[in-house]
């Protein structure tokens, strides 16, 4: 018996932990959403303020939340995409934990049984999203979930004729309690699913009581102070949201939506998920006798279902709730139908298969997590890689997780330098800004406001949106004339129409050089020129102290480089000129500095003579050879 | 029998305004319906499907429909004719009460052969009234999909499916003298859901499914092969048969041509109806579908039926995902589902005040018939309203001097005159052709294929088969344009237009046609003229002075 218990305890590990392999090999990838609010978290621990200094159309709380990774990868010296990825990792782990205690408390029900299906499931669905990983919806789930079981087993006990009533500790319940009005205060629609969930239990064993326990008051308690935490943010702040982020969003997302039916059919990440609702639908009706959370569990489906209809578009992220309830309730059915076929079976039969079963799920995990992981190592053998050292971190990256946009954050800025994307979405901005390491160089992170606006104008009434699109563009302009980013892209389809209208490129980007449109993802790119950046930032007193503890050895070039943000080239270039100059004004050349100068250039010139001589040789030798190559070649 | 009068006689308010409803307007066939009962006409004449004219329905399709015009050709000798329309309206009608009336035996049967100490007894003979509002409200919600191969399949279904149900529970319609024949409610439920399920690919699937549930939920052992099982396995095999049997031609045409056609419908998705506007918005269908199905999980302690209900509609969803159109059409059998749920719960929840007795629903009639009826003129309320709405589209296009394919139609072609329109989607197209008693003018009689070849090409993803068969197509296509026998043609601009543009039709249709301006199919998209596409513009070519 624990030995079989320590088996299924090492599969869950080897479950949990295969994954790793992948995150391990691609410390640098992340996605979109989830990479623009890390940066938005960046720029509150620098002590910005939200919607204020940076602009969003969410609620802050994901902002707060995504300060913890921030944390870790200060404390371990990781990307912070790396860090993320263990953060989201740990919640996982945090919320399995919880739904685990929540289990051994009701160790006399019938669910009980249940419970490693449950569990597996919870696991496989946070193991199945890769572009979706650590989205908002899914961190929701996380922290939801473990309220859904002990909800589901409090209401049940308090049906049954003789309940159990066992002792949850208050800590664990008020804990639980926290986490699920967290997850709610996400998003507001969440509510919807904690409102849903609780009315059909309440249907079915109407106990009104029961919305007073711990768990429950921790909940009301969590929405309330996070309700409250608004009027501590600035009224300048507020009026952003409500009256500027809000009517933006609510009028112009329809500029986003697409028809139902794509919604359900534009590739496998949509019909799968609906597919696999209608199995569940079907099997659920079928086994709805055998399990009173079965119709609590269909409504979290169908509510989290609705929810993706209200929304209107087309976006994977938006079906995780959906998807994590469905895995809930497979665990459930899955766990229903195999003790339904083992109580099925002749006397001994069920005893063996549960002697049996463990060890073949260890056996079965292994396999499985070490085919996986051998397929993520396998996938990356001769592709090339990006070291991380180009951002202060040890590794590599594998280069075809990291865009153009990215590639060209790195060629044309520092570490120190802002960028500025004007866009339709959040990518290809985000993540190649947070990948690159750089910060954003206007209070728009990403430029969706813009195509909402139009969209806006084109279907509401009145002036308000006109004044508004006005404010935004003129925001952008003021950003860059303040922050002076490094490098400013423009979408050419969706952003360059738009703001033409308002002669931004000549107004705003006057200092600017066109890079030419980076065609991959049809963005055009202007870089401040280097002038603006010296004759701001570094002045002679500047140079002369940093070159001085070169000169001294007090830091080597690249130390010194690195630590500006200066290109290794121009600090170089600048110890050079100091040297040749202290050089020149120490000796005792009669002709001072100028004759010493006017030999070097002499000698110079004598080695480039000497140098190019020695290309034309080897350019000779090469037409031989070339020569010869083909008249082996004729005579083959 | 005095059960099925009584039934009939409390759904007759309803009935008689359905019927009313349904006979009362002309010209409003379902555009798949129309289709078929022209496809149906070409075949009377001569043609053979799929090799003189292409679609992709099961050729039973065509011989029922063909039934509206065998019906005047037997009344030759009468004058007087019967429009196909009114003749298939007429049939639909016989096969609805045909449905109800062997719904109520079936439940009549079962509910009295169900032992005593059956819990679902009592649900079962509180089920008469709830299944008869169950199909007044489903006819109606699909009214303006009368017709379609969905609603068939689930008139040809309920019978089944109540029968069903009610054997797993340990009733028996196995007869006395030979179980496997069983009674002869048995074996005409059987070969009723037989044709429903011959009708169309993905109806075996559904039956699958539901069986399947049925063994999950009540056990396997509880499974009868009664006459039911028989008499549709014999139907769906005599269909197999034929199927195999087709002439040569036919054959291969069937089976290589429209049926890999079929079948990529399940596949691939049309990237031209991604847009908000481009497919219907049934977002308020699929709620009350989500609700229903949630009050039905909470209330199945109550009343046992609903889960195979339940199972039905999810089963629905799958099928308007898996058709991929968006259209109401591809949604009737989740409404169907829906509205029994809703049915059954709303009675349900009729019991449990104190002042309705129990008994008095079923046995009263007044209370039932006139509750029927006033969901049957509430729902006549809304239809009427959809179509005041739908009036308004080409109001609202006239006024932005878009011009309506009907009236190209009409006005530049004559009654009898062949037509051309390519559009891969059949709603621009029919019932305007049929009403106006226009012929198709090409092979195609809508043109999906056009656009899944054109697909299936650019992702090299071609096989022999269809390489044969899109040769054949084209060459088909240039000989009915070149024949110039079609007065006009209209070309559906946002999915046809471009494929013809880059094909070697275009110096043909050049050469024989003119284009003369743009057309629209007027519709706000929404019931009863739904569309699918982004715009329904068409380029207008008239045939040019010989």
């Amino acid at each position: 018996m624990k030995a079989a218990k320590i088996s299924i305890g090492l599969a869950f590990a080897v479950f949990f932990l295969y994954r790793m392999v992948l995150w391990w090999i691609h410390p640098l990838r992340t996605w979109a959403d989830q990479s623009v609010y890390l940066a938005m978290s960046q720029l509150l621990l620098m002590g910005k303020t939200p919607y204020l200094d940076f602009f969003d159309f969410n609620p802050p709380l994901i902002i707060y939340l995504n300060t913890v990774p921030w944390l870790i990868a200060g404390l371990c010296n990781w990307p912070i995409t790396y860090a993320f990825i263990v953060f989201v990792y740990l919640l996982t782990a945090l919320s399995l934990w919880l739904c685990w205690l929540v289990f051994d408390r009701f160790k006399e029900t019938s669910e009980y049984k249940y419970r490693w299906f449950i569990l597996f499931a919870l696991l496989a669905f946070t193991q199945a999203h890769q572009s979706d990983f650590g989205q908002r919806e899914h961190i929701f789930v996380l922290l939801f979930v473990p309220y859904v079981i002990l909800r589901c087993f409090v209401y049940d006990d308090s049906g049954r004729p003789s309940a159990i009533h066992p002792k949850i500790s208050r800590s664990l319940s008020i804990g639980i309690g926290i986490l699920a009005g967290l997850g709610v205060c996400i998003k507001p629609h969440f509510l919807e699913v904690i409102v849903a969930f609780e009315i059909v239990w309440q249907l079915c064993r109407r106990n009104f009581k029961l919305l007073l326990n711990s768990e429950c008051l921790s909940v009301y308690a969590t929405i309330v102070l996070y309700l409250a935490h608004f009027a501590l943010l600035p009224r300048a702040a507020l009026d952003v949201l409500f009256k500027e982020a809000l009517p933006i969003y609510t009028n112009g997302v329809g500029g986003y939506a697409s028809s139902i039916i794509c919604g359900f059919t534009l590739d496998s990440a949509f019909f799968t998920p609906l597919y696999g609702l209608v199995a569940m639908l079907v099997v659920s009706s079928a086994l709805v006798r055998r399990s009173n959370w079965i119709p609590p569990l269909c409504a979290l489906v169908l509510i989290s279902f609705v929810i993706y209809l209200q929304a209107g578009t087309v976006w994977t992220y938006r079906m995780l709730p959906m998807q994590a309830f469905l895995d809930l309730l497979l665990g459930l059915d899955l766990g229903i139908i195999c003790y339904v076929l083992l109580d099925s079976l002749p006397e001994k039969a069920p005893d063996a298969i549960k002697f049996v079963c463990p060890y073949l799920l260890l056996l079965g995990v292994c396999a499985y997590g070490y085919r996986e992981a051998s397929a993520y190592i396998n996938d990356i053998k001769g592709t090339n890689k990006f070291s991380l050292s180009a951002l202060g971190y040890n590794g590599t990256n594998p280069e075809d997780d990291l865009d153009s946009v990215f590639y060209t954050i790195l060629k044309h800025t520092n570490k120190q330098d802002k960028v500025v994307l004007m866009g339709p979405a959040v990518l290809p901005g985000y993540p190649a800004i947070l990948q690159a390491g750089r910060l954003p160089g206007s209070r728009y992170l990403h430029g969706m406001i813009l195509p909402m606006l139009h969209y806006c104008r084109e279907h509401a009434l009145g002036k308000k949106f006109d004044d508004m699109e006005r404010q935004v563009v003129k925001n952008y302009g003021e950003d860059i004339l303040k922050n002076k980013p490094r490098l400013v892209f423009i979408s050419d389809e969706f952003i360059k129409p738009q703001i033409e209208n308002y002669e931004f490129i000549p107004t705003y980007l006057k200092d600017y050089d066109s890079l030419g449109s980076l065609h991959q993802v049809k963005y055009e790119v202007f870089k401040l020129r280097d002038s603006q950046l010296a004759q701001g930032a570094w002045t002679v007193d500047k140079r002369r102290q940093l070159v001085l503890k070169i000169l001294m050895d007090t830091l080597t070039v690249e130390q010194a480089a690195a630590q500006s943000g200066l290109p290794v080239e121009r600090v170089k270039e600048w110890v050079k000129r100091a040297d040749e100059a202290i050089g020149a004004a120490l000796t005792d050349n009669p002709g001072g500095g100028e004759t010493e100068l006017r030999s070097m250039v002499l000698e110079t010139m004598e080695k480039s003579h000497r140098q190019e001589q020695e290309i034309i040789e080897l350019k000779k030798e090469v037409t031989t050879l070339r020569t010869l190559n083909m008249g082996a070649g004729k005579s083959r | 029998m005095k059960k099925i009068v009584a039934a009939l006689s409390i759904a007759l308010p309803g009935l008689l305004i359905y019927a009313f409803d349904l006979f009362g307007h002309q010209g409003d066939l379902a555009a798949p319906v129309a289709l078929r009962l022209t496809a149906a006409q070409l075949m009377l004449s001569g043609l053979t499907p799929y090799v003189d004219f292409w679609d992709w329905s099961q050729p039973v399709n065509y011989w029922l429909c063909q039934f509206p015009y065998v019906t005047n050709g037997a009344l030759e000798g009468i004058p007087y004719y019967i429009p196909p329309e009114l003749s298939f309206k007429v049939m639909l009608f016989g096969l609805t009460l045909l449905s109800i009336a062997l719904t109520i035996r079936v439940l009549d049967i079962g509910a009295k052969n169900l032992p005593e100490e059956s819990p679902v007894k009592a649900q079962a003979e509180g089920l008469y009234v709830p299944l008869l509002t169950g199909f007044i409200a489903a006819l109606f919600c699909t009214r303006f999909e009368a017709g379609v191969l969905q609603q068939i399949f689930m008139l040809t279904l309920m019978p089944w499916l109540t029968m069903r149900w009610l054997t797993y529970q340990g009733a028996s319609f196995a007869g006395k003298a030979d179980i496997y024949l069983g009674t002869r409610t048995a074996l005409l439920a059987g070969l009723l859901l037989g044709l429903g399920l011959i009708l169309d690919l993905p109806h075996l699937p559904v039956l699958i499914v539901l069986e399947i549930f049925f063994a999950l939920a009540y056990g396997c052992r509880r499974f009868k092969f009664d006459g039911s099982v028989f008499s549709s396995s014999l139907v769906c095999l005599v269909d197999l048969i034929y199927l195999h049997g087709l002439p040569l031609s036919m054959n291969k045409a069937f089976w290589q041509w429209a049926m890999p056609i079929r079948m990529r419908q399940y596949t691939r998705f049309d990237a031209s109806i991604s847009a908000y506007v481009a497919s219907p918005d049934r977002r308020d269908a699929l709620y009350m579908m989500a609700l229903a199905l949630v009050v039905a999980l909470l209330l199945q302690v109550k009343q046992d039926f609903l889960r195979p209900l339940i199972a039905l509609t999810a089963l629905g969803l799958a099928l308007y995902v898996g058709e991929g159109d968006g259209l109401t059409g591809s949604l009737v059998v989740a409404l169907w589902g829906t509205s029994f749920i809703v049915s059954i719960c709303a009675w349900q929840l009729l019991r449990s005040i104190k002042w309705i007795n129990n008994n008095s629903i079923n046995n009263a009639m007044v209370l039932p018939a006139v509750a029927i009826a006033l969901v049957a003129l509430i729902f006549t309320n809304s239809l009427n309203r959809d179509r005041d709405v739908a009036r308004q589209g080409p109001t609202v296009f006239k006024e932005q001097a878009k011009t309506d394919i009907f009236d190209i139609v009409n006005n530049f072609s004559k009654t009898g005159d062949s037509v051309i329109v390519l559009c891969d989607y059949p709603m621009p197209i029919y019932p305007l052709l049929f009403d106006l008693d226009r012929q198709p003018g090409s092979y195609l009689l809508w043109s999906r294929p056009l656009r899944v070849l054109n697909a299936i090409n650019h992702f090299n993803a071609m096989t022999p088969a269809l390489s044969e068969f899109e040769k054949f197509l084209y060459n088909r296509l240039e000989s009915d344009i070149s024949r110039a026998q079609s007065p006009i043609i209209l070309i559906a601009k946002n999915s046809i237009a471009g494929i013809v543009e880059k094909s070697d039709l275009k110096k043909t249709l050049d050469a024989a046609y003119e284009r003369t301006g743009e057309c629209y199919y007027c519709s706000i998209n929404k019931e009863p003229a739904e569309y699918c596409g982004f715009e329904q513009a068409f380029d207008i070519y008239r045939r040019r002075a010989r």
